[in-house]
């Protein structure tokens, strides 16, 4: 255990060696996020899901940078305990930032601050607005998972990637993704004209919302949060054997 | 001179006369709806306050009505009469006074009219015990042992939960008759007789049935002989096929029922007609017109659907209370609704209609409203509103500053108490502190008022033989205190996440196999089993409750509850085989992380065992 919390620090040092103008980025970006969430509960939900892809994805970059990888291969340390303190530090500074972003979209929408928004309105008139935020911002955390899971198990299994602007290309993969999904909402939405794909929507929309009830959505949140972490934890272990298995 | 003076006399008369009829007059122009909304300005206020439903729904940017056809009357006298929108969107045909609409439940107003009509004629007792009546053999899951009077079928007390089993007819199939439908979909009975109000259409049914045994009729003819024919609705049916009316069923070949949704706007819902099998409880069809005779006949002092007046006021003398107290929830099957005055009437739901009817029986105002759209539909709200007004706090009566002692959790009494369904009613709990701040009036009523504290809602508080205290929220809308409900939550909580978490380690069991890590033992492959088991008996639970929350209370087929029963016992002997495999490999294996494995499978195989058993999701 001693080894891997070790690890996380010589990952905390090896991430403070950012480039200026991507932590001027990452920073812009996070302040901009925390701001609009006192305003939309969107811009928390989108930062709760960037954030960890943002620490993971920034890995591979330092890394190149600072020859990290070839630093790695020195250090007395099983290469499993090294993807298991990558992983930890992901989930635990991601969680620990979404927790500060929770408090503050907590605390607008004591405050009232939320402005109206065209899709998040007829959710309110059915559920609690705790309720749908909760649900919302837990789901885009747990999906932030699943990617910077992806990002460090593609890292472990494939290694760096030296081309430039990897980073840039991997970034805008992702912000592609995120309006990718909801394009596809959209269409199942446009899809639920035809009798069947709108049955289906209404079941799952149903047990959904029954599963959302209870304590303001807190058991569908721990269910979301729950295959989010399991997720990160499957790839996490995928990450270790393919990493062992690897040839250096 | 006397000429003159008879002139002036009569000048004078003419005078008198018209200055005394001017309050008249005045008055005549102040007639007002029960909300204060002037007679004459009814149709500007509607116009103005709906205009923007009449835009092009087809686009679906305004979250409006598909259709909808609207009448408010006094006596007989219609105020209103107003159509929107279109029947069919896809064909343009716009809502008229030809267009038909299904009644849903309003339908069972029927069954308690008729039920009324045997009483003044000595036909039926109201304290006579059902079981007596209907066949030896009809009840098959009564728990109790307590008579089922029909006023307890009427206030829906006979102590049913909610149907399991599908009251509507599978496309194609021959219709059953009533009694037969009724046997293959008989709800559990999880209440005493008489002590809770859980709305049932199977109870409402058997209300039906009991007609039927006591005039030899079948009850859509009964109806038709005596309320439909008397009344001169013949733009209305009652049978699942619509076979009553040829101009009916025809005419709801027209009709389409909609969806609406805020991303993709309208959208078709299904198929055109589906025939309900117990269709006392929700069959009936017809245009606006005949609605509104029907309601206006119940409001009628002639009253000519009863052969007494005295009839007709024990119909609206109320039947259940809030608490002790005089207000009435409920009154002989019709729903009162505490609205600016007391309001008596009965909406009603379909798989693709809405429909409302409600009056005051004091006033003689009342209102129906028909749609073809099932979700996001505002004129549900908008036309009691209008007409009758929202109650303010005090109208109840002078509150006191005790206030109502309250139980941590409520589950609602309308609600699958027992059965696969079980879970989903604590699903639907009701915090107490909800209804925490009612004050007190008296004789157990309370009033809950908005936090605005522009209107306001009474409560009651009922004693039950078990010793708890009941919640009546309105008629047969009863919560009922939950003994040690987040336990019971957290079980169920547990039940969830285990089950996913199980997938997840299948899904590192299966990377470690293929990557020659994995353990090959028998304890191993056996808790292999129980992860299985566990993620099994959560996807069919999930998939049943998808099948029967989307079947709109129909409830589900009788295969899809022996599969989904059959599979969760299988799957409840897999988790207890797996939990006892768990507690060999916690006594038999090394290492502090293998022993902390089959720790956390025994928790997990526990928890899934116990909550199948708890949760009943064995029984069919």
């Amino acid at each position: 255990m001693k080894t891997i919390i070790d690890l996380m620090k010589y990952n905390k040092i090896l991430l403070m060696g950012t480039k200026r103008s991507h932590k001027i980025f990452m920073i812009g970006l996070t302040l901009f996020l925390t701001l609009g969430s006192l305003l939309l509960p969107i811009y928390a939900g989108f930062a709760a899901f960037i954030i960890p892809i943002m620490i993971a994805s920034e890995f591979s970059t330092v890394e190149i940078d600072h020859h990290g990888e070839l630093t790695k291969a020195i250090l007395p340390v099983k290469r499993s305990q090294n993807v298991a303190a990558r992983s930890l530090l992901v989930a635990g500074v991601s969680a620990a930032a979404s927790a500060v972003l929770f408090i503050i979209v907590l605390i607008s929408m004591k405050l009232d601050f939320f402005r109206s928004s065209e899709i998040l309105d007829p959710m309110f008139q059915r559920t609690s607005k705790e309720t749908v935020v909760s649900v919302i911002f837990s789901g885009c955390y747990a999906l932030g998972l699943g990617f910077a899971s992806r990002i460090l198990r593609n890292y472990y299994r494939k290694g760096v990637s030296r081309k430039k602007g990897a980073t840039l290309r991997n970034g805008l993969k992702f912000i592609c993704a995120y309006f990718g999904i909801g394009a596809l909402l959209y269409l199942l939405g446009t899809a639920a004209n035809f009798p069947i794909i709108a049955t289906i929507i209404m079941m799952i929309t149903a047990i959904v919302s029954a599963l959302a009830q209870p304590m303001n959505g807190l058991l569908l949140c721990l269910l979301i949060l729950l295959i989010g972490g399991g997720l990160m934890t499957y790839r996490t272990v995928c990450a270790m054997i393919e990493y062992e298995d690897r040839e250096l | 001179m006397n000429k003159l003076t008879k002139m002036i006399a009569a000048a004078l008369c003419g005078a008198v006369a018209a200055v005394s009829a001017l309050p008249a007059l005045a008055l005549a122009e102040e007639r007002t709806l029960p909300s204060g909304v002037p007679f004459d300005r009814i149709e500007k206020k509607i116009d103005i306050d709906l205009d923007q439903y009449k835009g092009d729904l087809s686009e679906g940017s305004t979250p409006g009505v598909a259709s909808y056809a609207a009448e408010i009357f006094c006596g007989d006298e219609v105020l209103y009469k107003g159509f929107i929108g279109y029947i069919d969107m896809e064909n343009q045909i716009p809502a008229d006074e030809e267009s038909v609409y299904e009644w849903g439940s309003i339908t069972k107003t029927l069954i308690w009219v008729s039920i009324l009509q045997l009483w003044e004629q000595g036909r039926l007792d109201l304290g006579a015990d059902v079981r007596q009546i209907l066949p030896e053999d009809f009840f098959q899951k009564l728990k109790y042992d307590e008579p089922i009077t029909v006023l307890d079928l009427m206030e829906h007390k006979g102590g049913w939960g909610v149907n399991t089993y599908d009251i509507s007819v599978p496309d194609g199939a021959p219709i059953p008759s009533l009694e037969e439908a009724l046997r293959s979909s008989e709800s559990p009975q999880v209440y005493p007789p008489g002590e809770v109000g859980s709305y049932s259409n199977w109870g409402a049914g058997a209300a039906a049935l009991t007609v039927e045994k006591i005039t030899g009729m079948d009850f859509a003819d009964y109806v038709q002989q005596n309320i439909f024919q008397p009344l001169g609705m013949e733009h209305t049916a009652l049978r699942p096929d619509l076979s009553d009316s040829r101009w009916v069923k025809e005419n709801r070949q027209r009709s389409q029922s909609y969806g609406f949704n805020a991303l993709s706007g309208y959208r078709l819902d299904g198929p055109k007609i589906r025939p309900i099998a117990v269709y006392p409880a929700g069959s009936c069809t017809g245009t606006i017109g005949d609605l509104t005779t029907y309601a206006q006949a119940l409001v009628s002092d002639d009253a000519p659907l009863f052969q007494s007046k005295a009839t007709r006021e024990k119909l609206f003398s109320g039947s259940e209370f809030f608490g002790e107290s005089d207000l009435p929830c409920w009154s002989c099957g019709f729903s009162v609704e505490q609205m600016a005055v007391p309001v008596f009437g009965h909406n009603g739901a379909t798989k693709g209609f809405t429909a409302n009817m409600l009056f005051d029986p004091v006033s003689k105002v009342g209102m129906v409203t028909m749609t073809n759209q099932i979700e996001n539909n505002p004129v549900e709200g908008y036309f009691p509103h209008l007409v009758f007004g929202a109650p303010k706090p005090g109208d109840f009566g002078k509150t006191t500053d005790i206030t109502l002692k309250t139980d941590s959790y409520y589950l609602p009494a309308r609600t699958y108490a027992e059965g696969p369904y079980k879970f989903l009613s604590y699903l639907n709990a009701m915090p107490g502190s909800e209804i925490s701040g009612a004050k007190l009036i008296g004789d157990g009523l309370y009033e809950l008022a908005s936090e605005t504290g522009a209107s306001a809602i009474p409560l009651g508080e009922r004693k039950l033989s078990d010793g708890r205290t009941a919640i009546v929220a309105g008629g047969a809308a009863t919560y009922l205190p939950e003994k040690w409900y987040l336990a019971k939550l957290s079980l169920l909580t547990m039940f969830f996440l285990t089950a996913v978490g199980g997938a997840f380690v299948l899904l590192i069991k299966g990377k470690l196999r293929r990557s020659g890590r994995s353990e090959k033992s028998a304890v191993s492959a056996i808790l292999t089993v129980g992860h299985i088991t566990r993620l099994v008996s959560m996807l069919t639970l999930l998939s049943m409750a998808a099948v029967i929350l989307g079947s709109s209370g129909y409830g589900i087929p009788r295969s899809v509850g022996v599969c989904g029963g059959v599979i969760q016992m299988i799957c409840g002997a897999g988790s207890i085989i797996a939990a006892a495999a768990a507690v060999f490999g916690l006594v038999k294996k090394k290492g502090w992380q293998k022993k902390a494995g089959c720790a956390v499978s025994l928790l997990a195989n526990c928890t899934a065992a116990a909550s199948i058993i708890f949760f009943e999701m064995y029984r069919f």
